[in-house]
């Protein structure tokens, strides 16, 4: 069978599991209910001290009463009462009626009763008119004194009774689902669902039509001395329609809450717009190549870079669940920085020693220092070409112009940029190794991780008169 | 060792939420109907074995660990929010899951208890599916408990990560990490497998 424990996946699903033993819900419903029935002795003491409610609930409530075990006896004498007998059969009392149980032999003394029976051998109740047999079913039980019968003949045969059986008993039983037998004295009758027979002194029969309409109509007029109770159960049901009518509303007006504050947030947007503001859902330095044709216009650079340090960036457990991630995430995260750190830092390394004249001091002021150290000299050497240059720089990250080789002749400034600008998405790819891209991704560009965030400004629109290439 | 890339279907789409048992019978459940009661139980078994056996390895202490799912979710009932919560079988393969890794956890599932790590396969004794079958456990049994969880809650069950981030109590974040690490992993170890394999 396929289920939700049965992936589509043939290759997953050869993976083998336990399967549930037999009768495992019978145990579990068995011990549910052990648990359930002082709970529930508790609330109907509480529910007893509430007069006004107690009444209402007399007649809606089904009250699990005594525990389900071997043993048991139970009986209805103000509200309908529920037992489940030997966690396989479930009896609803009707007023007036009581029933003992040991297994699965049930003695129901007087009054009507529901019964619904699982499957899975005997189950027989015993009635002072007869017994009935059953095999996994719902059917109904009427011990009734012969003069609650309603009908004449009924009465007639209760009345002669015969030896063994009380005077003047008779059983009615109604089956709705599966089939009972109905035994006494040696005569037995089988009874299919939708079937009714009775059992008395006289014998064990079917019911006729006529005797199961007369018997329903003596069930009926047993139903009107529930009328006190019908009454409050009424109440209750237009309590309970008049707090699902202000749910209702209630729900109607969050609702139109909802639509308002999204439209308001439109409108925001549209304001927004109409101001000239850019409305972005992307982090300020998670940059495509539209933004960096805008940011070329004026030579602007803005990058977001791993931070440096000497010893590489080991988050906490504290920043590791602040970003969603667990201790074990740690050494990835450390990797990835120390592999940021060794490429930014071969290429500034350099170009710094270049620009001072010496790779031993480059090392002791460190990549953020020499960083803004090229751009000075660049600047202080060369003003004009250093600015061509960052504004080179925005243009090919906007695709306007290609991509220099690492062996290409290029301005150090434009070596500088291009390097920070690059950065962070080969450390996004070195992420995404342990975490996927799209977790890769939102770490990347978190405020929660160590980042540089530079903005160098621009020298402003290319003066066309001074525009040189590197 | 080469890595080897291939389409396994591991990455294949996910199997379709299970159907849930219908309104009525669950309002009868919170009412405390026991044979509702019942076929709700009926209705969820096998997916909760499922679960608990793929988080715990199969044994004794997986209808243990079901039969208290059941219990819990029973006790909680009354306050089920069926119409604005979430699915029903998330909802108790949350119950599942969350006393699946507590068991594991507090190491209350005896070493006995626990399946052997499968020997390599014996191509002369077993069909190849049943050598999958126990690739499959022995990659799993190889991964961290919350990594193992979040991929049977996903790639089994068919659970979102916003619902496994529920289930399993992290943020939403490091259910797609301990899916995306779990994969890879598993994807690694059934490579190596079909490269072994006859």
């Amino acid at each position: 069978m396929t289920g939700p424990q049965d992936p589509q996946d043939p290759e997953l699903s050869a993976w083998d599991v336990d399967e549930p033993p037999a009768g495992f819900a019978d145990r579990v419903v068995k011990a549910a209910m052990a648990e359930r029935a002082p709970a529930r002795r508790a609330l109907g003491q509480t529910m007893a001290a509430v007069a006004a409610i107690s009444v209402a609930a007399a007649a809606a409530a089904m009250l699990v009463v005594g525990r389900p075990g071997y043993t048991g006896e139970a009986s209805a004498t103000a509200r309908r009462e529920v037992v489940i007998a030997n966690g396989r059969g479930t009896a609803v009392l009707e007023r007036g009626a009581r029933v003992r149980w040991s297994g699965d032999q049930v003695v129901q003394e007087s009054g009507e009763v529901f019964y619904r029976v699982e499957r899975g051998g005997a189950f027989r109740v015993h009635t002072p008119a007869g017994d009935v047999d059953v095999l996994g079913t719902c059917f109904r039980v009427a011990v009734r004194s012969g003069d609650a019968d309603g009908e004449t003949d009924m009465k007639r045969e209760a009345i002669g009774a015969a030896a063994g059986v009380a005077m003047g008993a008779l059983a009615v039983v109604g089956v709705y689902e599966g089939k009972v037998r109905v035994s006494h004295a040696g005569q037995r009758v089988e009874l299919g669902a939708g079937e009714s027979g009775r059992t008395d002194a006289s014998g064990v029969r079917k019911l006729t039509p006529a005797e199961e309409r007369a018997a329903e109509a003596a069930r009926a007029s047993q139903a009107t001395t529930d009328a006190p109770y019908a009454e409050a159960n009424k109440n209750l049901v237009q309590s309970v329609a008049d707090l699902n009518k202000r749910v209702a509303e209630i729900e109607e007006q969050r609702t139109a809450l909802g639509k308002k504050l999204e439209q308001a947030q439109h409108d925001l947007e549209l304001a927004k717009k109409a101001d000239g503001g850019v409305v972005r859902t992307r982090n300020e330095f998670d940059l495509d190549p539209g933004d960096w044709g805008e940011l070329a216009k004026h030579g602007t650079i803005k990058f977001a870079v791993p931070c440096t340090r000497p010893s590489g960036w080991k988050p906490s457990t504290e920043k590791l669940v602040s970003l969603g991630l667990t201790p074990d995430d740690a050494p990835a995260i450390a990797q990835a920085y120390s592999k940021s750190n060794q490429r930014v830092w071969s290429v500034v390394k350099r170009l710094c020693a270049d620009a001072i004249g010496s790779t031993e001091v480059a090392e002791k002021i460190g990549a953020p220092t020499c960083i803004h150290l090229v751009m000075d000299l660049a600047r202080e050497k060369d003003g004009p070409a250093a600015d061509e240059a960052m504004r080179q720089v925005g243009e090919i990250r906007a695709g306007l112009r290609p991509m220099p080789g690492d062996a290409d002749p290029v301005h150090p400034v434009v070596r500088l940029f291009l390097t920070m600008t690059g950065e962070s998405p080969l450390f996004e790819k070195d992420l995404a190794a342990s975490f996927g891209p799209e977790e890769a991704h939102r770490l990347a560009f978190d405020d929660g991780m160590c980042r540089s965030r530079s903005t160098f400004g621009g020298p402003g629109p290319r003066d066309k008169k001074l525009g040189r290439v590197a | 060792m080469m890595a080897v890339v291939i389409d396994h279907p591991l990455l294949a789409p996910r199997a379709a939420p299970p159907s849930e048992l219908d309104r009525g019978t669950l309002d009868r459940c919170r009412s405390g109907d026991a044979m509702a009661f019942r076929a709700f139980v009926v209705r969820y078994e096998r997916p909760v074995f499922a679960l608990i056996s793929r988080i715990c390895g199969r044994g004794p202490h997986v209808e243990d660990l079901a039969q208290e799912t059941f219990l819990r979710a029973f006790r909680a009932m009354p306050d089920l929010d069926l119409d604005h919560g979430a699915r029903v079988s998330t909802w108790l393969l949350t119950i599942a899951t969350r006393l699946a890794l507590d068991a594991k956890k507090r190491k209350v599932i005896a070493e006995d208890d626990l399946p052997p790590f499968p020997a390599p396969p014996s191509p002369d004794a077993e069909t190849d599916r049943a050598r999958l079958g126990r690739a499959i456990a022995a990659a799993a049994a190889a991964l961290p408990d919350d990594q193992r969880a979040v991929f049977v809650l996903s790639e089994i069950h068919g659970l979102s990560g916003a619902e496994i981030a529920t289930a399993v109590d992290v943020p939403e974040a490091t259910v797609k990490t301990r899916l995306f690490r779990a994969r890879e992993k598993l994807r690694e170890a059934l490579s190596a497998f079909r490269e072994e394999a006859p």
